[in-house]
């Protein structure tokens, strides 16, 4: 074949937007094998390991020439790694070998039950892990279902030696295949795998590319953990598209020590990075004049701020703090996205101050109307969450109806695209009902109701009202209040088979607060006086460790006053009305 | 030995503080024997309040710390050892 000697940066901007992601590594190691593409920063904010491109591919091709002898095409492949390099060379080597990659978070060492449901959905023999992770997991999964699984231990993989060439970087990967499947969706019980294509993961990314107006010099600062959609996707594909070069840092470090990610930023000349709500609120609790010494955000353009509520309190503390280093109010960049739309649907344009509006909050949570309102008493601030990307059609529909709503009416959020994943794994009906929503009857077009309640602004952008189900959003990460349910039930034997209702609201300080009303039977009530104390120290105990979270009131009732449906379905929203309006009889 | 009992009076004073007003607890009902875990203390809220005790008592904490020291009591008497041993390094 006739072969080409050079590629012209139109030109690789149009192959990488047009191929999938591992063909662009393979293009970018060929391009400019030794130019740095990550950079990982220990606990105190020192480099500790790097990737070139050139080494990122040939780390990788190894691992694809060791999958392709023990696996077959298509084989789900499970990734359990702590943050670091060696998670995206596991990751690229199932693509480069057309195994479906399954990023995990590392389990609690005595909860693994949510990864054996998961192991067991996606139907996984293969885990790979370093040495030291799968020795402190595979003792965790002795006699359960997931004990015969076979692993491959990273650290016995051995770069190639091969060297990337221009003729074969094109590979021949159905661009329609599963590439990876992402596991945040569904509850423990029932995991939901979100199947992301070849083809959905470089529409998105080129999508983000353009609305932000990113290139190879916008260099990156991330923090989010790699099995978390805004981590892999923005954190660790987003760069190889765009050619640039990336610091990467423990969730934990950021955490724990906000200014080594706001000096990180600084140091690498970040053009974009971000995180949660959470993340900007502790760097400006957490601000000490000292830690910042010598600190300049002025290279920072885009500051994403999504997974969770957009506070427009966070934002103006946030600029008042730091407006000294040369941060500016345009930077933020609150978006809305979701992992079964791969990552970003909406966000932007760039360099505009952030939108928001002041709406009533009884109209808006009662009568899902949307009413501008001028004073602050019983309004609640939206900010904006931007346009969508020309990709994506996005739409407010009525959830009863599935008609298009009007103008200020609230309704959910439905996505029409080429970025919209092809569904949840080996779940046709889910499926079916979450991705192949129709607008018109009879209509061709599939849209994906995203369960997100929201409105257009009469200035063009998208508001987000909260979720139609009772799915609860802390710090970035989805709950699912039947989880937190069946744990406090486990919690103790002096519950025994009660049941509860967990919801979650914000307080009077726009803090998330997340509930436990738990119904008493006679025998609890009568004990209740003595025990209270200890159960709640029990329930919130077990909660923590399970879940990682904290529940900020735990409240009984009388036998028999939890709201159900006929069927026996716990009422969580009306339990959730009659507990913020006071009318709730609590023991 | 006075300073010392000063210096772990004040440990678990910034460990309330933070319990009371991070994961809103009447200061009341904080006691220093309990599991932090039964106040709510999640996994972020962890890494926070070790970023919080690094800085206030000039350590650098192991960040399991507040999981293999899960009581106020138990944290303070951990932090306060390893503030020993640092004033011994300096002096040294």
């Amino acid at each position: 074949m006739f072969q080409k000697t050079q590629f012209t940066t139109s030109e690789i901007l149009t192959a990488v937007a047009n191929i999938p992601i591992q063909d662009s590594l393979s293009l970018r190691a060929w391009l400019h094998p030794d130019k740095k593409l990550f950079t990982f920063l220990d606990d105190e904010g020192k480099e500790s390991d790097t990737l070139t491109y050139l080494q990122l591919w040939q780390r990788a091709v190894a691992v694809a020439d060791v999958l392709k002898t023990c696996s077959d095409h298509g084989d789900r492949i499970l990734l359990f790694y702590p943050q670091g390099l060696d998670f995206i060379v596991a990751f690229f080597g199932c693509l480069l070998a057309n195994r479906i990659a399954v990023p995990l978070s590392l389990p609690n060492r005595r909860r693994v039950d949510k990864c054996v449901n998961v192991m067991t959905d996606c139907g996984a023999r293969i885990a790979m892990a370093p040495h030291r992770t799968y020795e402190q997991l595979a003792a965790g999964f002795k006699e359960t279902t997931a004990a015969d699984t076979q692993w491959l231990i990273a650290e016995e993989i051995k770069p190639s030696l091969k060297l990337p060439e221009i003729n074969t970087f094109r590979s021949l990967t159905n661009q329609d295949e599963v590439a990876f499947l992402q596991y945040t969706s569904g509850s423990t019980s029932t995991p939901k795998g979100v199947m992301v294509t070849h083809r959905n993961i470089f529409i998105n990314l080129h999508m983000m590319r353009d609305s932000w107006s990113l290139d190879a010099n916008s260099d990156m600062v991330f923090w989010q953990p790699h099995h978390h959609d805004m981590g892999l996707i923005m954190g660790q594909l987003l760069p190889i598209l765009l050619g640039n070069h990336t610091v990467i840092m423990s969730p934990n470090t950021a955490v724990r020590q906000p200014s080594i990610w706001l000096q990180a930023i600084s140091r690498y000349r970040a053009v974009l990075s971000g995180g949660p709500n959470f993340i900007y609120d502790l760097a400006v609790a957490r601000y000490s004049e000292t830690d910042m010494d010598g600190l300049d955000l002025s290279s920072w353009k885009i500051a994403p701020n999504g997974a969770d509520v957009v506070r427009l309190k966070t934002l103006e503390r946030f600029y008042a703090t730091y407006k000294q280093y040369g941060f500016k109010m345009e930077t933020f960049m609150p978006c809305y996205g979701l992992a079964e739309a791969t990552l970003f649907v909406t966000g932007g344009p760039t360099r505009q101050l952030p939108k928001y509006m002041e709406v009533d909050k009884d109209e808006l949570e009662v009568h899902r109307k949307v009413k501008s309102v001028t004073s602050q008493l019983d309004s609640r601030s939206l900010v904006g969450c931007g346009e969508p990307n020309w990709e994506l059609e996005v739409a407010i529909a009525n959830p009863e109806t599935c008609k298009e709503c009007a103008p200020s009416e609230i309704g959910e959020i439905w996505i029409h695209g080429r970025s919209v994943t092809a569904g949840y794994w080996h779940n046709e009906e889910v499926t079916q009902k979450t991705f192949h929503a129709k607008l018109q009857q009879g209509a061709d077009k599939n849209f994906l109701r995203t369960g997100d309640i929201g409105f257009i602004g009469t200035d063009g952008h998208i508001y987000i009202c909260g979720r139609l189900k009772d799915l609860i959003i802390c710090e970035g990460r989805n709950l699912h209040p039947e989880d937190i349910e069946y744990t406090i039930l486990q919690s103790t034997d002096r519950l025994k088979s009660q049941s509860c209702a967990v919801f979650s609201y914000e307080n009077d300080e726009q803090r998330q607060a997340i509930v436990a009303v738990i119904e008493t039977d006679r025998d609890l009530m009568r004990r209740l006086e003595s025990e209270a104390k200890i159960l709640r120290g029990l329930i919130g105990q077990s909660i923590t460790e399970t879940h990682g979270i904290g529940l900020s009131k735990i409240v009984f009732i009388p036998p028999a006053t939890l709201k159900k449906t006929t069927s026996g379905k716990v009422q969580r929203s009306l339990m959730k009305s009659l507990y913020l309006n006071g009318e709730l009889e609590v023991l | 030995m006075d300073q010392q009992v000063d210096t772990i009076k004040h440990i678990k004073q910034t460990i309330s503080t933070f319990i009371c007003n991070e994961l809103s607890v009447d200061i009341e009902d904080i006691d220093s024997e309990t599991n932090l875990g039964a106040y709510g203390l999640g996994s972020t809220a962890a890494t926070i309040l070790t970023g919080i005790l690094e800085n206030t008592y000039q350590l650098r904490l192991s960040p399991l710390l507040v999981f293999d020291y899960p009581t106020i009591d138990t944290l303070a008497a951990a932090i306060n050892e390893q503030l020993k041993e640092s004033q011994e390094l300096t002096r040294s």
